[in-house]
């Protein structure tokens, strides 16, 4: 049986014995600095008009013509966003040490 | 003694004697004849008074090192640091001069300390006792040489200090010693301190040392013992005397500075072990007295607190390891000022983490606290990176999306977290689409990112209240999660989201991989999109919009004229016609409901106003007779098994009955029939009544709302439902008068009397039908009634119980005080302090609402 999503990101974040509630209270500090972790890092691949263009779609609410448009600008957006998902997530764990 | 002292030479030393800089410097402060350890300012005032210089400094430059800040910022790291001399000479002779004058304010102080001790008579009580209530009068009343002194001030804070002085001169007596023995108080209730008597210092036993009762020194101490931290055994000072632990506590004062007091303690090289902590901690209980007073309890619960504090999962009693008091102190001091932070932008969170670490265990809460500061150490680098990087345009939205993003519940925020965090393992297709939906944030909470984990969400949310969720409800929170996530944010993406997680939502797959076969051709989606948003406001399969004005059809469910549809598909097809699910807001009611709805679609235009009413009761009686027509059906829409028991923000599927074509035909050729007359107070029994003694226009709210809308609940409390109904009734045997439940500083008029027997008559039931009339109560709320309120309604292991320190137990009853507790608190927005007995909070708040608080089965009602 494959894991749930939460055991998975609570295993991620090593914070397994906590209780629930502080587990959610992280899960949501951490989901926050995810997206705009994985925001900025998107941000850097833009250039200055690209990146205002992309504030633009974005606060537009529209969220299909934001997926595009960063899609059509990051070569596999998906695997780009897992890959700063980690990083944000490693990067937070290694400033708790 | 003729020679100079060493450090370790403390204990030998008399006042006169040479060497009196160094003593004093290290660590200790002449009382008469007297020997005590003192914190380390003192020292440090003592450690530059023997080496005096002439150069001063600048005033301004003074001022500057007095502050604490400029301290701990480097300029003077401590004792060490002095001792070994590394320290300009100009630095010493500028503290010099200020921590002379420091000295001689607290020299000062304990003048007035003693003064006020004679002034009510202390002077003739048991050594050290006088001096522990002169200095708790004057330091927490603030008392000022020639000001007043409030009598009231004093009989509160006797008592206060009166087990640890006790304990102190080796006396025991059956009852506080009474302050003012000696001298009758002021008509006005005031003293001055006009006259004082000649000023009479304690004396104490040589042979006794006598540790200084001294909460503002004890709290400096603290601080000042993280600036010890890495120092090496051979460059920090041996032998200074330190407070013993066993002292400390019987001198253990109520104010949050003792806990500093026995954490600074462990600063020394005499560092204990937390075996031998719990064992003093657990020894000071014991003997505490058996009916304390209430300033007697306030820090007997610190004790506990402090007891907690040493028995994380790696400091079990046995072991070994040494907590570090420095090395707490630092990592406080990062928690605080990343709470701070927190706090700065959002309030709530604060609150919420505050709550949340409250009665913790020592070492699961500093993990939780690194984090929680590391989390928003990393938001604020983000921050400044976004700043430093990026245009103003490219600043100002990253800005603005956070700002968004905080207004979002938590629910929704651990949700997309959960997904984010755990999906880089699960699924990396479908983390695109995660990250735009929480780009444009307003449509979070029903976009592809929360069909998985809410499930999961709502599941933990009824285990985590020690229910097992039954089947019922885990197809209502299946149908909440395909609401939010696959039918606004589209099938495909569930699918393909869910495609590794766990077995027990296999099921949602299969609903949705028929809805999504079933629905209209695909739109076109960008690569690894899945077809994330590719429904977005499109009516769902199976369901067609119909023109308005040819019979009663907002959405009209195919399904029920024929088109073969699998029951699941129209079941969860309904669920995506958002006119049709409505979700409940407070004071709403059924028959409200459907009457708003029918109102808003035009069904009401052609009729009068009592076929109006007849036409919603049509309706509201159908939606009844599904409890026997089709019970999974009844039971789905209403998990309660009532429809009279709404909870606010339930979502409830309309369509199930006013989606039926057929029916609601029918029920309008009727209602146009009618010629009668109808008022909704009429004959016709109304699906949700408001409840019983309730005055009209006022609404009734269920004891289980959503506890998301109260700032400052913990996560674990919003849990929902109390699930009250799973509990055997609790039997009440016993009635005593009415009195017991009065409590004595909040009277309460007859109208609140009436308010509180209500509330009582639901959470102790009686198991032969016994109504609890005027006049009496139950010794179980009696007992309940004494405990925290706060411990209640926030700290879910307290009512498991606690085999040193039984508080409360685990059982119906208390589970439905503990429902009434959060409902009034939700309701007044009154919540109780820390040491509130329920009984004191309830009355407080029934108050609060104007004496006007009812309790109708599961509601409670204003």
């Amino acid at each position: 049986m494959h894991p749930s999503a939460r055991a998975v990101a609570v295993k991620e974040l090593e914070i397994e014995d906590l209780p629930h509630d502080m587990q959610d209270s992280l899960l949501a500090s951490v989901g926050e600095n995810i997206m705009r972790g994985v925001a900025i890092a998107a941000l850097e691949k833009l250039s200055p008009e690209d990146q205002e263009l992309f504030g633009t779609i974005a606060e537009g609410g529209d969220e299909r013509k934001t997926l595009e448009f960063l899609s059509s600008k990051i070569p596999d957006f998906n695997a780009f966003v897992a890959d700063e998902t980690k990083k944000v997530i490693a990067e937070v764990k290694a400033m708790a040490e | 003694m003729s020679t100079p002292l060493k450090p370790g030479d403390i204990s030998s030393w008399r006042p006169g004697e040479p060497g009196e800089g160094l003593a004093v410097a290290a660590g200790a402060r002449k009382i008469e004849h007297n020997v005590i350890p003192l914190d380390p300012v003192d020292r440090e005032i003592s450690m530059l008074l023997k080496e005096p210089t002439e150069d001063e400094g600048s005033e301004k430059e003074l001022n500057e090192i007095l502050s604490w800040e400029a301290r701990v910022d480097g300029k003077i790291k401590g004792n060490e640091v002095l001792l070994k001399g590394e320290i300009s000479d100009e630095d010493r002779a500028r503290i010099t001069k200020e921590l002379r004058a420091l000295k001689k304010e607290r020299g000062d102080v304990a003048q007035l300390e003693a003064e006020t001790a004679a002034r009510y008579g202390w002077d003739e009580e048991p050594d050290g006792w006088r001096t522990i209530r002169g200095q708790a009068v004057t330091r927490e009343y603030d008392v000022q040489p020639g000001g007043e002194l409030p009598s009231d001030a004093v009989m509160r804070s006797a008592p206060q200090y009166w087990l640890g002085a006790r304990r102190m001169s080796g006396q025991i007596h059956a009852t506080p010693p009474q302050p003012l023995a000696n001298e009758p108080l002021a008509s006005d209730n005031k003293q001055t301190m006009t006259e004082p008597k000649p000023v009479q210092v304690p004396v104490q036993d040589a042979d006794v040392p006598v540790h200084e009762f001294d909460p503002r020194a004890a709290s400096e101490a603290h601080t000042k013992a993280a600036d010890a931290q890495g120092q090496t055994p051979d460059t920090a000072p041996t032998h200074i005397p330190v407070m013993d632990m066993e002292d400390d506590i019987q001198t253990f004062d109520p104010t949050a500075a003792a806990e500093a007091h026995i954490k600074a303690a462990n600063s020394s090289a005499q560092e204990k072990t937390v075996a031998e902590r719990l064992k003093e901690i657990d020894g000071f209980i014991k003997s505490a007295p058996a009916n304390p007073t209430p300033e007697e309890q306030a820090w007997l619960d610190k004790l506990v607190r402090l007891r907690e504090d040493l028995t994380g999962n790696n400091k079990m009693p046995g072991d070994k390891t040494v907590v570090s008091a420095p090395a707490q102190e630092a990592r406080g001091n990062r928690f605080d000022e990343a709470l701070r932070k927190i706090h700065a932008h959002d309030p709530e969170q604060a609150d919420r983490i505050l709550n949340t670490i409250e009665g913790k265990d020592g070492a699961i809460r500093e993990r939780f606290l690194k984090l929680t500061a590391a989390a928003e150490e990393q938001k604020e680098s983000q921050e400044a990176k976004v700043k430093e990087k990026f245009e103003e345009k490219t600043f100002e939205f990253i800005k603005r999306w956070g700002q968004k993003y905080q207004k979002i519940p938590l629910p929704y925020k651990v949700a997309l977290g959960i997904t984010l965090a755990g999906g880089a393992l699960l699924s990396t297709g479908a983390l695109s689409a995660v990250f735009a939906t929480g780009i444009g944030v307003r449509r979070l909470l029903a976009g592809a990112a929360t069909a998985v984990t809410v499930e999961a969400f709502l599941q933990h949310r009824h285990e985590r209240t020690g229910w097992t969720r039954p089947e019922f409800q885990e197809t209502r929170d299946r149908r909440i999660a395909l609401m939010l996530g696959a039918l606004v944010g589209g099938g495909g993406y569930v699918i393909e989201g869910i495609e590794h997680a766990s077995a027990k939502i296999t099921s949602l797959k299969e609903t949705l991989e028929k809805l999504y076969e079933a629905g209209n051709a695909p739109t076109p989606t960008p690569p690894g999109f899945e077809g994330a948003f590719s429904v977005d406001n499109v009516p769902p399969p199976g369901f067609v919009e119909a023109p308005k004005g040819e019979g009663w059809a907002p959405y009209i469910n195919t399904a029920t004229e024929g088109t073969p549809a699998a029951p699941d598909l129209v079941d969860h097809a309904q669920d995506a016609s958002s006119e049709m699910v409505h979700k409940v807001t407070p004071g709403e009611n059924l028959w409200n409901i459907i009457k708003g709805n029918l109102a808003e679609h035009h069904a009401f235009d052609n009729l009068s106003h009592d076929q109006q009413v007849y036409l919603t009761d049509e309706i509201k009686n159908k939606f009844s007779a599904l409890q026997h027509e089709s019970p999974e059906k009844f039971n789905a829409l209403f998990p309660s098994g009532n429809i009279d028991l709404i909870h606010p923000g339930d979502h409830i599927d309309l369509s199930k009955v006013m989606g039926d074509k057929a029916f609601m035909d029918h029920a309008i050729e009727k209602a146009q029939a009618f010629h009668g007359t109808l008022s909704h107070e009429s004959a016709l029994p109304h699906a949700t009544e408001h409840a019983v003694n309730i005055p009209e226009g006022e609404h009734a709210i269920p004891y289980d709302v959503d506890p998301t809308r109260i700032p400052g609940l913990t996560p674990e409390d919003t849990a929902g439902s109390f699930n009250i109904t799973e509990h055997p009734v609790a039997t009440v045997a016993e009635h005593l008068p009415s009195s017991e439940y009065m409590v004595a500083d909040i009277p309460l008029n007859e109208q609140a009397r009436h308010s509180f027997e209500s509330l009582l008559n639901y959470a102790y039931p009686s198991s032969d039908g016994h109504i609890w009339a005027p006049g009496e109560s139950s010794s179980e709320w009696d007992l309940l009634s004494n405990q925290s309120a706060w411990n209640l309604i926030y700290r879910q292991e307290a009512l498991m119980g606690n085999s040193e320190f039984p508080i409360i137990s685990h059982d119906a009853t208390t589970e439905r005080v503990r429902a009434v507790l959060k409902a009034i608190m939700e309701r007044t927005g009154i919540k109780p302090s820390h040491d509130e007995g329920a009984g004191r909070f309830l009355a407080r708040a029934i108050n609060a609402a104007g004496g006007r608080v009812w309790m109708n089965g599961g509601r409670v009602a204003f």
